[in-house]
C-alpha cells in the first residue's frame, strides 16, 4: 500500500498536467485514470511520465508503460512506490 | 487599439511559407519579433497562445511575425520533408524579411524546440537584440526520446499491452535513415538526427536572454537553472521569469496562460527604457 504522502504527490502531477482544478470530484487513491479520464491522451500520459522521472529521479522503461500501471491512482502510486524501493 | 493581423505566403525556393504578421498601425515601431514554433502536436496547441502574445507584442510597438516551417502547420511540404537545417533556413528567410521590411532590431522568440531554433540562429545574424525563451527545450535528444515514447503509449492505449515498439529501436531506425511515424508524423532521419545532437548548453547566445517557464514556486527547473547559472558565469545576461499556470503547448484542453503574457509582454519595457 504506497503511503498517503506519495499518494498526494502523484495527485499533485496528475492534477498539474490534466488540469483537473474543476473536477467536482478531486482525485483520490481509487480513482480510475485509464479510460476514465478523458484528458488523458497519449501527450499527456508522456507528460506525467516525464514528470515522474523527474520528481523522483529514476528511470521509466519502456515495458514499464502498461495500461495497468495506469488503471487508477492506487496502481500508478504502487509503480512509483516499487521503482522507489528498487534503489 | 487595433491589432492589424495580415496572413501571407513567403516564397523560399520551392517552399511557400506561411508567416502571420501582427502590427498596430498607430503605434510607433520600435523593433519587431520573429516566433519560431514549438516541434508537431506542441506547434497545434500553442497557436492560441502564441498569436495572444504577437497581438500584445504589436500593441507594444514591436510588429510580430509567425512563422509556419516547411511541413508545418499551413506551409508546403510534409513534417517528413523537414529538416533542421531547412527550418533554421526557414527562420532566417523570415528573419530576412522582417529586418528588410521594418529596419529595426529584431527579437527572436521561441517556444520549447522553437528556442533551439533561435539560439542556433541567433550565431548566425548580427543585431539580435534579445532572445525569448519560452519553455525552451535544453536536450534535443531527451525531447525526441519524450516524443517518440508517445508512440509507445499509443500502442498501449490501443491493445492495452505493453508496447512493442521502443525508444532504443526507434531511434536506431532514425540513426539507419530511416523515418519513423510518431502520433501521425513521419519524422525523416535527417530530423531526427539533427534534433538529437542539439543542445542548448552548445548555443550560448551573445544578446539577452529572457527566459519563461511554467513553474509554481517561480523557479527554474534543476537542468534549466544549471544551464542558466553556466551561462551567466560565462557573462550572459540571462533573465529568469517563473510562472503558475499549464504546460499549455501539451493539454489536452486548449489553455491560456494569462500570467505568462503579461511578463513576455513587460520585458518589451526593457528595450524602450535601457
Amino acid at each position: 500500500m504506497p503511503n498517503p504522502l506519495l499518494t498526494d504527490q502523484i495527485i499533485s502531477i496528475l492534477s498539474k498536467t490534466l488540469n483537473l482544478h474543476n473536477l467536482t470530484t478531486p482525485l483520490n487513491q481509487d480513482s480510475l485514470l485509464l479510460g476514465a479520464l478523458p484528458e488523458l491522451d497519449s501527450m499527456a500520459v508522456v507528460s506525467i511520465i516525464t514528470d515522474i522521472e523527474d520528481k523522483f529521479g529514476f528511470i521509466i522503461h519502456d515495458d514499464e508503460i502498461s495500461a495497468d500501471n495506469f488503471q487508477s491512482v492506487a496502481s500508478l502510486s504502487n509503480f512509483v512506490r516499487n521503482k522507489l524501493d528498487e534503489f | 487599439m487595433g491589432v492589424t493581423i495580415e496572413p501571407f505566403f513567403l516564397p523560399y525556393g520551392p517552399h511557400s511559407l506561411f508567416c502571420v504578421f501582427y502590427t498596430c498601425p498607430v503605434v510607433e515601431a520600435k523593433g519587431c519579433i520573429l516566433y519560431f514554433p514549438p516541434f508537431a502536436e506542441e506547434m497545434h496547441k500553442s497557436r492560441r497562445m502564441a498569436a495572444l502574445q504577437a497581438r500584445e507584442f504589436a500593441r507594444k510597438g514591436y510588429p510580430t511575425l509567425i512563422l509556419d516551417p516547411v511541413g508545418c502547420g499551413d506551409s508546403s511540404g510534409d513534417f517528413e520533408d523537414a529538416d533542421w537545417n531547412l527550418w533554421l533556413n526557414c527562420g532566417l528567410e523570415a528573419h530576412h524579411w522582417l529586418s528588410a521590411k521594418l529596419k529595426l532590431p529584431v527579437i527572436l522568440w521561441g517556444l520549447r524546440t522553437g528556442a533551439l531554433i533561435i539560439s542556433t540562429l541567433a550565431e548566425r545574424l548580427v543585431q539580435i537584440e534579445a532572445l525569448i525563451f519560452w519553455q525552451p527545450v535544453l536536450n534535443g535528444e531527451l525531447f525526441l526520446n519524450q516524443f517518440i515514447r508517445i508512440k509507445l503509449v499509443n500502442e498501449m492505449l490501443s491493445s492495452n499491452l505493453s508496447p512493442t515498439s521502443s525508444v532504443r529501436n526507434s531511434v536506431e531506425s532514425l540513426e539507419a535513415g530511416n523515418s519513423i511515424e510518431v502520433g501521425g508524423y513521419m519524422i525523416s532521419s535527417s530530423l531526427g538526427t539533427q534534433l538529437r545532437k542539439t543542445k542548448l548548453q552548445e548555443l550560448p547566445p551573445t544578446a539577452p536572454v529572457y527566459w519563461f517557464e511554467i513553474s509554481d514556486d517561480g523557479k527554474p527547473s534543476d537542468a534549466s537553472l544549471k544551464l542558466i547559472q553556466n551561462w551567466t558565469e560565462k557573462g550572459i545576461k540571462v533573465e529568469f521569469q517563473g510562472l503558475s499556470g499549464v504546460n499549455f503547448w501539451s493539454s489536452s484542453e486548449l489553455e491560456t496562460c494569462q500570467p505568462l503574457l503579461k511578463a513576455s509582454t513587460q520585458v518589451l519595457e526593457y528595450f524602450s527604457n535601457p
